[in-house]
């Protein structure tokens, strides 16, 4: 009977294990973030980013795109992490959890210590978001949000 | 054949193999000097057990001892396993629950081998922007257009004085 017992423990146990390891992994988000220049005036794209100019094209009225900075930021949740954008702003992001498979991440973005702008995504795995708008040099800032649920 | 013969012949074999005494041995001597047929004997029985002893001393190719050591092992291991084996099936109520186990260990199987499969072919949901607030209070949310991304548009100006 004891052996019995532990054939179905090993059987029932080993698959079940298998099945919960991601959901342990998916405490923590890897985020990149890019900081992206959009111009009118310029019609030349960074080569990475050239499947972004092609998504954007239709919809925003910009040609030129320079990437100026990208950071990689592991996320676990209630963590935050801070990244510059420039000399007088900076962007905070928080992992709050994760919902239906989408990680609620917070963003929000400080001009001179004022908060500026706040928005909460619920980001996909492998899925992303555009912030815009910010004058930047001749054009706008990009920001270009990642997520990548680690596991 | 004499009756002292006889006796001598019994002897001829420990007399060969130096397993007698002084006397008995000096006894054997003095007889096979005298006695041709009992010479005769000793002299066969001599030719035998030479023989004998040159294939004796041919060294075997074989290691034997080194051999048993693999040997013994399997010897004493088998029996204890068929043993085991046959205890542990023969059990009465075996195959009920073992059946039942089997079962349950082939959908666990099904579902540990299935389940990642599907969760990778699922397609990948979208991002969603739950909300937004700004200092301006001028957002808009936008999509792409061939991947549905969120754009969320700050206009640190009012609308009417630059849009994207």
């Amino acid at each position: 009977m004891k052996q019995l017992a532990l054939l179905l423990f090993v059987m029932t146990a080993f698959p079940l294990l298998i099945n919960t390891c991601p959901a342990i992994a998916d405490s923590m988000v890897m985020v990149d973030v890019e900081v992206i220049n959009a111009l009118q005036n310029s019609s030349e794209i960074d080569p990475e980013l050239s499947g972004l100019a092609r998504e954007l094209g239709p919809v925003l009225n910009y040609k030129g795109f320079k990437l100026l900075k990208k950071s990689r930021l592991p996320l676990k949740i209630g963590g935050r992490k801070e990244l510059l954008l420039s000399r007088e702003r900076r962007l905070t992001l928080t992992l709050e959890g994760f919902e239906s498979g989408q990680a609620r991440i917070n963003l929000k973005i400080f001009k001179n210590h004022t908060e500026i702008f706040a928005t909460t995504l619920l980001m996909a795995d492998n899925g992303s978001a555009i912030i815009g708008g910010p004058e930047l040099k001749k054009g706008v800032m990009l920001l270009r949000v990642r997520g990548k649920f680690d596991g | 054949m004499t009756s002292i013969c006889e006796d001598i012949a019994y002897k001829l074999s420990a007399y060969l193999d130096n397993e007698l005494g002084e006397a008995e041995k000096n006894r054997v001597e003095a007889h096979l000097e005298n006695c041709p047929s009992c010479r005769g004997s000793f002299r066969e029985l001599k030719k035998s057990s030479d023989l004998v002893s040159a294939r004796l001393s041919v060294q075997p190719s074989v290691d034997f001892d080194k051999a048993w050591q693999h040997i013994e092992p399997e010897i004493r291991r088998r029996p204890a396993i068929r043993r085991y084996l046959r205890a542990f099936i023969v059990k009465p109520g075996f195959w009920i629950p073992a059946s039942a186990a089997a079962t349950v260990g082939a959908a666990a199987l099904f579902f540990a081998l299935c389940l990642p499969v599907y969760k990778s072919q699922r397609p990948v949901s979208l991002s969603h922007v739950e909300s937004v607030s700004s200092k301006s209070g001028s957002v808009m949310v936008l999509h792409t257009a061939k991947t549905s991304q969120p754009i969320i548009w700050i206009m640190e100006k009012s609308p009417k004085e630059k849009r994207p």
